[in-house]
């Protein structure tokens, strides 16, 4: 709470804790679906050696750097929809 | 609250500079890192159990289809000592390139992100 307006209240040591694991908890998902993503498409299910090949290890990297490509498109693609839908309701405000 | 746990992955290894990354974009304190500490500890144990049985089920997946004996055959037991090796490999690999992935997109730019869809926290 922030008396006389003085200076933006502080967040709590439960909040920051939050906000920092939520956080964490979205990283460590984001890279389990990658890696199983990724294994399904990259690595044939035969395992005829214990290394990974060169086209395997290739794919690998290819697959990493699409899948945070999608992962930005599909963010930037969310937000201009949510604010086309927030641009439509403040119109329809403004015209009542 | 902006997302900023840029350098957050890799809860297998726990990485010290990624945890730092935690620490300074949330400032916490040293007391509230060592509390985050030990709840990073808990999910590195809670991580380390599922990334086992994912490990088994895949692995089991892949190599046993033939079930007209009890035992393992040799064929099976190599197949499944190579799955194992395979995917810690592949998780390995897929680890280093996320992490620097993810160290550009923190470099490269603001509006993007992990967490820019929701909202912008």
């Amino acid at each position: 709470m922030s008396f006389l307006g003085f200076g933006k209240p502080q967040p709590t040591l439960a909040e920051k804790m939050n906000a920092a694991e939520q956080e964490l908890e979205m990283i460590t998902d984001m890279f389990n679906r990658l890696t199983r993503s990724c294994h399904n498409k990259c690595i044939p299910t035969d395992y005829r050696e214990a290394d990974l090949n060169k086209g395997e290890s290739v794919c690998l990297d290819r697959c990493v750097s699409k899948f945070f490509d999608v992962n930005i498109k599909v963010s930037e693609a969310m937000q201009s929809q949510s604010q086309a839908m927030r641009g439509a309701q403040g119109g329809a405000g403004f015209s009542a | 609250m902006r997302p900023c746990v840029r350098n957050a992955a890799l809860l297998i290894t726990l990485r010290p500079s990624f945890v730092a990354g935690i620490h300074s974009c949330h400032s916490l304190s040293p007391s509230e890192q060592r509390e985050f500490q030990s709840v990073l500890e808990k999910r590195q144990t809670r991580d380390m159990m599922q990334f086992y049985s994912n490990l088994v089920q895949r692995c089991f997946d892949d190599c046993i289809n033939d079930f007209t004996s009890k035992a393992l055959s040799t064929k099976e037991e190599t197949c499944v000592s190579r799955c194992v090796d395979k995917f810690i490999k592949t998780s390995d690999r897929l680890g280093q390139r996320f992490a620097e992935q993810n160290q550009a997109m923190m470099q490269g730019g603001g509006a993007g992100g992990a967490g820019a869809a929701f909202g912008g926290r």
